[in-house]
């Protein structure tokens, strides 16, 4: 028996075990199959792989598992749940402006200009004629007004 | 809820045991299987409100699958870094997913773990859920052709790994 169908493609015996081709298709492998020994040896192998992965078990969850989802949802969605959050978004946001109003400074601002150069001169004056040993080592403090 | 729309209490009860089979049968182990199936889950929540009333169990294998490819994506831009050949922080591939299977069926998953991602995909849509091919390629946006070539190369490469 001669093969008709040289070109065709080898992944229609997947498509073939899998109820998947068109009639035109079917009796091409079909056909194929028939004086092929290649294809006859490939389709066993993907029917033993097909067979293999269909007759795994049934993986189960962790004992527990769902459970714990169903409580997960449960709190994520109660309506006081809801209501909660809502309360605590708008109490957060109203600390948050009573936080500024008091934040705020409640009387015009006055800048303060301390005469610092006149203080520091005094006190190095008084300081450098002071009888303590470590003055008494210095000479005459330099006053403020004196520097560059 | 519309009529036969299920809550998420009923999906969750009545399918979780399918939706963890096939996010393990994709993950390869229960660590993965589980963060899968809590990702599916909360897409199911949002997806409830428009869900409309068919094949239940397709639906929720095309979330979780999407799921699971949304996870593979992003450990592709972010690569895991391999840790040192030091043999005490090496963990065995699957080591936690053994513990209750019998040997041939950790044997198998192995092998199907060990398939690229799209190959694994289609073949535990076609093999484990039993979607058609069709439904395979309208769950993974892809041509019927794409599909028919994934599972039938996915197949041969598992016959492989078993053999």
């Amino acid at each position: 028996m001669t093969i008709d169908t040289p070109d065709l493609p080898e992944e229609l015996l997947s498509a073939y075990l899998d109820d998947e081709c068109d009639a035109a298709e079917r009796a091409a492998v079909q056909a194929r199959l028939a004086v092929d020994p290649e294809w006859r040896a490939i389709l066993e192998e993907v029917a033993a792989a097909r067979a293999a992965v269909r007759g795994l078990p049934m993986r189960e969850p962790p004992a527990g598992f769902f459970e714990h989802l169903e409580r997960l949802e449960r709190a994520e969605h109660k309506p006081w749940s809801r209501a909660a959050r809502a309360l605590s978004a708008v109490a957060a946001a109203a600390a948050v402006v009573v936080g500024f109003v008091l934040a705020a400074p409640s009387s015009p601002r006055h800048d303060v200009t301390p005469a610092i150069a006149t203080l520091a001169d005094a006190h190095a004056a008084t300081e450098s004629l002071a009888t303590d040993p470590i003055s008494a080592l210095a000479p005459l403090a330099v006053t403020v007004d004196s520097l560059p | 809820m519309p009529d036969g729309v299920p809550s998420w209490e009923e999906i969750a009860r009545d399918h979780g045991r399918f939706l963890y089979n096939v996010a393990y049968r994709l993950a390869g182990n229960d660590s993965d299987a589980q963060d899968l199936v809590q990702e599916a889950l909360v897409r199911v929540r949002r997806g409830l409100e428009t869900y409309t009333p068919g094949s239940l169990e397709g639906w929720l294998a095309r979330i979780v699958t999407n799921v699971f490819l949304d996870e593979v994506r992003r450990k592709r831009r972010r690569p895991v870094v391999a840790l040192p050949e030091n043999p005490d922080l090496v963990v065995p591939a699957a080591a936690a997913a053994d513990e209750a299977s019998e040997q041939l069926s950790d044997e198998i998953q192995h092998a199907l773990a060990s398939l690229p991602d799209e190959f694994r995909t289609a073949v535990v849509l076609c093999d484990v859920v039993g979607l058609s091919y069709d439904e395979i390629a309208e769950a993974q946006g892809i041509p019927v052709g794409t599909v028919r070539s994934r599972i039938h190369r996915g197949r041969r490469l598992l016959r492989t790994a078993l053999s």
